[in-house]
């Protein structure tokens, strides 16, 4: 039983992908250089509001240190927030191409997330880049491992982004929820403040966010410090449920989304 | 087509049900049901459809308005789940569901080609080898390079028929669109499907235009109310299908036949058509058609009695009267009469025909009172127009 699509989940998911992106650009005097741009704005807002208006200090660093450390947590935190926000929606934007064209339904809540982290992952390496310009010094031999804690997070907005799409065919809801959830989660994950800065008591709550372990993660890897293993451990289990979590609970729900958009 | 030539497409037991529109709750409902797995309260639009499509084969699906063909279509395709039974599909499905499915109104021609084409299935390698083709075939010059909201839904189905005659699949499913092109293009369609159904295509078509079906098809099913009326030979099920159209018709007109009527007008009081008094007919080509008519005369003068016979689509095809060929009546009592009229070897072409009956003054210049029946002649031809003349071939 079950649909067999005439066109598989990769083609599609790529071809609804470069349209996310294409129509982003599309009709921008700068185009694709908003890549750049965007980055190079948002370090100069941070050091801005943070340091020269805040003086947010951070244990250990120094004024420019400080925007490495925001930068390092915000950037990960735009490419999730966004794909989930954004994944919400994704069946329920394209009813009309769903009633009337065989496509597996999936590609299009994967589309909606990979959008974000290519736009944002893209963003993440200019900015190690322009970090060391600004006098952040980023250790190169945490890179790799740094990058590797893109894939948790990944696995996360999937997953998060699937059971999303689909509670909202049927709760419409939804969407507002998650927009609240996002904003409380934002700021129950150390972005703005360091893991550290919390009392001791409420550490062992902040580590079960699974973004805890990441964010940190990669700070730890490019600024130094102690690995929070323990986070590590959350964030890194917490991908795999919920992205199989998220992945059970769309396929089966897909027999019903036609007869609820 | 052979019988052996593999199954392309296998349906079994299908049945389509949709959930009763609900309100919020009863969706957040819905939810936590499908996922403990429970059932949901629906109602069915689709009834055991079973059939299977072999390699070569072309089936129409026929029915009237609401019975599920769209359902069916969308369920072979993928686009809709069964609610149980199986769709099993052996090969690439090409389909042509609705107006400019997949394109996207803000963008242009030239640009929805390669988004459609992506969503059928087309490779940028084929897409790239088939582009002037597709182009060729759509044939909607410079409004190639302006966007879709601009088109005619003739243009947008050119596009959409385009893109798919590219992609060459295995099934073909097309919904109405035939429906939709100038005549010139759907010329070009059908010269395109019988290229195709030539070359070992499968077709699946569904249309109201019982001659595009009969034209293209080999088979044809025919839904009712969500279930399978008749499957079968295409002129088989489309002729049933066009006489049940036509005793739906000769019920919504009433009955026009009034037995005991004794007003002050001459009336047609009875009709037997083959000695039956059914509202219509249907005839094997070439058998004969028997009418008998009771008039029903308010002053004792002799009404007459005039017939015609017309295509469905209203075309006359012949008629006469017992005034223009001095017939007189048989009276039975004071005020009633009866003509019998025998049309021998009937020689209309299978189709679907009305019978009108008239009750004229004895003057047969007043027209006072009409009947209808519809005649429906079984059989299949290849014979062009209404009547089969007369004629022999010469010794060349």
């Amino acid at each position: 039983m079950g649909p067999a699509p005439t066109a598989p989940l990769g083609p599609i998911t790529r071809r609804f992908l470069a349209e996310d992106l294409r129509a982003r650009f599309q009709g921008n005097l700068a185009g694709a250089a908003w890549t750049i741009i965007g980055p190079l704005l948002q370090l100069a807002v941070f050091f801005l509001v943070f340091v020269h208006i805040f003086g947010q200090r951070v244990p250990g660093l120094s004024g420019a240190g400080v925007v490495g450390f925001l930068a390092l947590g915000f950037w990960p935190w735009f490419a999730f927030s966004e794909a989930v926000a954004r994944a919400t929606t994704a069946l329920q934007d394209h009813a009309g191409l769903l009633a009337k064209v065989a496509l597996p339904r999936a590609a299009l809540v994967l589309a909606r997330v990979l959008a974000p982290f290519v736009l944002h992952g893209a963003g993440f390496l200019v900015i190690l880049v322009l970090l060391p310009v600004l006098g952040v010094g980023l250790d190169p031999a945490g890179l790799p491992l740094a990058l590797l804690l893109w894939l948790p997070l990944l696995a996360l907005a999937i997953g998060f982004g699937l059971l999303a799409a689909t509670v909202q065919v049927f709760v419409r809801d939804t969407g507002q929820v998650i927009g609240h959830l996002l904003q409380l989660t934002f700021f129950l994950t150390p972005i703005l403040y360091a893991r550290e800065l919390v009392p001791a008591w409420l550490q062992p709550a902040l580590d079960a966010n699974p973004l805890t372990g990441i964010v940190t993660g990669l700070r730890v890897a490019l600024l130094g410090g102690e690995w929070p293993l323990g986070a590590l451990g959350v964030s890194f289990t917490a991908a795999v449920l919920v992205l199989f979590g998220g992945s059970w609970l769309f396929r089966r729900c897909t027999p019903l989304f036609e007869d609820y958009l | 087509m052979s019988v052996d030539a593999p199954i392309l497409l296998e349906v079994q037991d299908l049945q389509k049900a949709y959930p009763r529109a609900g309100d919020p709750r009863a969706r957040f409902g819905a939810l936590l049901r499908a996922i403990a797995g429970r059932p949901i309260a629906r109602l069915p639009v689709l009834t055991d459809v079973s059939f299977r499509i072999r390699r070569g084969e072309s089936l129409g699906i026929i029915g009237p308005n609401g019975a599920g063909k769209s359902t069916l279509l969308k369920l072979l395709c993928g686009v809709l789940h069964p609610t149980r039974g199986t769709v099993r599909r052996n090969g690439s499905v090409g389909a042509l569901l609705e107006l400019g499915a997949g394109f996207d109104p803000e963008r242009t021609g030239r640009e929805n080609i390669a988004l459609s084409a992506g969503l059928v299935g087309l490779s940028g390698e084929e897409l790239r080898r088939s582009f002037d083709e597709i182009i060729a075939f759509a044939d909607i010059g410079r409004y190639l390079d302006e966007p879709v909201k601009h088109y005619s839904s003739g243009m947008v189905v050119r596009l959409g028929f385009a893109v798919i005659a590219a992609m060459r699949p295995d099934l073909l499913v097309t919904d109405e669109v035939l429906a939709v092109g100038d005549e010139s293009f759907q010329k070009k369609c059908i010269r395109w499907i019988e290229g195709y159904l030539e070359g070992g295509g499968t077709l699946l078509l569904v249309a109201h235009s019982m001659y595009h079906v009969q034209k293209l098809c080999r088979h044809a099913l025919w839904l009712h109310e969500g279930r399978v009326q008749a499957y079968g030979d295409v002129f088989d099920v489309t002729q049933d299908y066009l006489a049940w159209h036509e005793r739906k018709s000769a019920r919504e007109l009433g009955s026009d036949v009034e037995a005991d009527y004794s007003g002050s007008e001459y009336r047609i009081t009875g009709v037997r058509l083959n000695g039956s008094e059914d509202g219509s007919l249907l005839l094997a080509a070439g058998e004969a058609l028997a009418v008998e008519v009771t008039l029903y005369s308010p002053d004792g003068a002799s009404p007459h009695f005039g017939f015609g016979l017309l295509r469905a689509d209203g075309t006359p095809v012949y008629g006469s009267t017992t005034e223009i060929e001095g017939v007189e009546g048989r009276r039975i009592d004071d005020s009633h009469l009866r003509y019998r009229l025998l049309l021998e070897a009937l020689p209309l072409l299978p189709g679907s025909y009305t019978l009108k009956l008239h009750a004229t003054d004895p003057e047969g210049l007043r027209l006072f009172d009409t009947v209808e029946r519809g005649v429906t002649i079984r059989g299949a031809s290849r014979e062009f127009g209404m009547v089969r003349l007369a004629h022999r071939w010469m010794d060349p």
